[in-house]
């Protein structure tokens, strides 16, 4: 008992750190939840488009421009070639289309091939494109049917007017499953820091080679106490995971108990144990106590910018995807990432989340092993 | 008399073949006082930690109350105390704390716990300092400390290594007096240092180190008998005339004269009236002079005959 009491208070007069970065998980983890609209909605663009009408505004022509005004941004510009040029250079517009002249006669003959336009190199001149080719098409197919082109412009009209049903078949609640992500991906950086600061830090006290000398030659078994430090260790990983866990249930609500939510628990478990033995092998290397909190740094925010906790992985580039092959909590933001797109779960699509816990026991195994290694080489002085 | 530690042809071998310590025997008895002195480097710490268990030796036993010591004969370690060299307490405890915990490493029963932790903090000093961390006493409270958590749990067989070094004069006194109290009551001690003050006026047998070897061993005095000069005399005396220094020398028992910094120091083999045969050829010769005492040699001429250096070289 004597040496858990130790750890106890040395935990106490050290706890400010478990607290500050436990309150920023509180904080981001409620922003994220208060940030992000939970409502499911489309709107479509509308891209710049400038009409240069060299034909009469009447017809199919009248028809067309309306159309293109109707879904589009009509910027305005003066009609020389160098302001439209500009226009087009400087992002002014996206897209000029020169209707011609005597566009509706020759439209309606068949004889156009082609509409002269310039366009910039983005999304929204190729949507542009489409918009255009769209109204075209659906009018060369009615012009042989109809008598006149009013009575063509109000068949294309009407058919343009057809909104298409989007059924949306998953049944995953994306945005509040990104928002379990942003929490569970932050909380590892939470937890890097509280576990190596704080395992790190008591670990090194009792590492130190006076302490341990006294220890050792105490009537008190070395390894007996060495048990109760490593048992007290793990106790505070497992109450420190609880009250993430807890935290989670209060920011997260509902979200915890689906399929998906129990899979980001198991998750950041595996993660613990990875975490807590890695605390464990760096407790044991270092015995200088003031350079824990440097080393925590180093470590907790190295590991979280290159494994994609700050920045999500796609904005990432490979030579640092690379590196975070090498890191634990790579694996454990990429089953993150992977639960929040799991729609269906079963053997098959677990499997590379399944994959990844491995890896992260692997991990947890060569740093006990490490460790074991370092400290037994310790127990002797010479 | 009762043997607390028997050491058997002990030798401590690192890797190139550096020894440490080299074939080493000593028995400590029961209620005594031994000093192990020695230089830096002599083999003092290496033989404690090797009769500790904190270190493997090449050869050699040790046995401690009658029985062999090795790392997990916690029976005899719970009868130890040892105060190391580096103050070694947890910089993050307060003073009560400290003692807490290191005597909680010995002694289960709390109560009994509490009124040990009281008798030490009396012990050395620090009823006053209870609630204060490490970092806030002074070097030579830092000290007393470090000696209360070795000695805390009330052990019969205590180390000590070199616990007054760095410490100011008064603190000295203060630890050197708490390790008297100790033997009388009852405790045996194994204290080394490199002061010879120190062992002269503490210890009840002296043995003396150099390069893993047992050079000397004795009481005080037997040890100075070992020296082949009998007496010092120091005379101070301002701008002596070098005529007279070949005079001295040529006077009845001197062995060798050395004048510096003012200060005139003649060695005797042997004689007796040697003080004041020195004081009549002054007055003879008209030589003034502001001070004359005579010495019996220390353990550091002993050493300085025996090595060829001095203790603290």
């Amino acid at each position: 008992m004597t040496v858990f009491k130790t750890y106890l208070k040395i935990l106490r007069k050290n706890i400010v750190m478990v607290i500050i970065f436990t309150f920023l998980l509180v904080l981001f983890g409620g922003l994220s939840m208060s940030s992000q609209d939970k409502s499911l909605s489309f709107s479509a663009i509308k891209p710049d488009i400038i009409i240069i009408n060299n034909d009469e505004k009447i017809g199919i022509t009248k028809g067309f421009i309306d159309y293109l005004k109707e879904n589009s941004n009509t910027p305005s510009v003066k009609n020389t070639e160098e302001a439209l040029n500009d226009a087009l250079f400087y992002n002014d517009t996206d897209y000029i289309i020169y209707i011609p002249k005597g566009f509706n006669e020759d439209f309606m003959s068949g004889k156009i091939d082609h509409i002269d336009v310039k366009k910039a190199d983005n999304f929204n001149a190729s949507y542009s494109d489409m918009l255009i080719n769209r109204y075209l098409n659906i009018a060369s197919i009615y012009k042989d049917k109809v008598s006149n082109q009013d009575e063509l412009v109000k068949v294309v009209n009407k058919t343009l007017k057809n909104d298409t049903k989007i059924n949306i078949t998953t049944k995953l609640d994306t945005t509040s499953l990104e928002k379990a992500q942003f929490f569970f991906d932050f909380e590892s950086y939470s937890m890097l820091v509280c576990l190596i600061f704080i395992i790190s830090l008591i670990l090194s006290i009792f590492n130190e080679e006076k302490i341990r000398k006294r220890n050792v030659i105490s009537s008190s078994s070395y390894k007996r106490n060495n048990r109760i430090l490593l048992l007290a260790n793990l106790l505070y990983a497992f109450v420190l995971w609880i009250i993430y866990f807890g935290l989670a249930l209060i920011l997260l609500g509902d979200i915890i108990w689906t399929s998906n939510g129990i899979l980001y628990v198991i998750n950041s478990f595996v993660h613990l144990i990875t975490i807590t033995s890695l605390a464990f092998l760096i407790g044991n290397v270092v015995t200088n106590k003031d350079a824990v909190n440097g080393i925590t740094n180093i470590i907790a925010l190295g590991t979280s910018f290159f494994c994609g906790v700050f920045v999500p992985l796609a904005y990432l580039p490979d030579s640092v995807i690379k590196i975070a092959h090498c890191l634990p909590t790579y694996y454990y933001v990429k089953s993150n990432s992977i639960i929040t797109s799991l729609e269906e779960i079963n053997f098959n699509t677990l499997q590379p989340v399944l994959i990844n816990m491995a890896i992260l026991i692997s991990f947890a195994i060569l740093f006990v092993i490490l460790s074991n290694i370092v400290s037994n080489k310790r127990r002797k002085i010479g | 008399m009762e043997k607390v530690i028997e050491v058997k042809d002990l030798t401590k071998e690192y890797n190139k073949g550096i020894k440490a310590v080299d074939n080493l025997s000593l028995n400590v008895y029961k209620g005594e006082i031994l000093g192990l002195l020695g230089p830096n480097g002599s083999g003092k710490s290496t033989t404690i930690n090797c009769i500790l268990s904190l270190l493997n030796y090449s050869k050699g036993s040790i046995k401690i109350f009658g029985k062999e010591m090795n790392p997990n004969s916690y029976d005899i370690k719970s009868q130890i105390g040892v105060v190391f060299q580096d103050v070694s307490v947890f910089d993050e405890l307060t003073v009560y704390e400290n003692l807490d915990y290191f005597c909680g490493l010995y002694i289960k029963d709390k109560k009994l716990r509490k009124q040990y932790i009281e008798d030490a903090i009396e012990l050395v000093g620090l009823t006053e300092f209870k609630k204060y961390y490490p970092k806030q006493l002074s070097g030579g409270l830092l000290r007393r400390l470090n000696i209360a958590c070795g000695i805390a749990h009330k052990p019969k067989l205590i180390f000590f290594d070199e616990p007054t070094v760095a410490v100011d004069p008064q603190s000295r006194n203060n630890i050197l007096n708490g390790i008297k109290k100790l033997r009388d009551n009852g405790a045996t001690i194994v204290y080394t240092t490199h002061y010879m003050e120190e062992v002269e006026t503490l210890c009840d047998r002296i043995i003396i180190l150099d390069k893993g070897n047992i050079l000397a061993r004795g009481t005080s005095d037997e040890l100075k008998e070992l020296a082949e000069i009998e007496e010092k005399i120091t005379v101070e005396v301002n701008n002596l005339d070098v005529k007279y220094i070949e005079k001295i020398s040529e006077l009845k028992n001197v062995d060798v004269v050395t004048y510096s910094a003012n200060t005139l120091l003649i060695t005797y083999k042997k004689g007796k009236n040697n003080i004041s045969d020195m004081v009549e050829f002054l007055k003879n010769n008209k030589i003034k002079y502001n001070k004359i005492f005579s010495e019996r040699p220390t353990l550091n001429d002993v050493f300085l005959e025996l090595t060829g250096k001095e203790l603290r070289d």
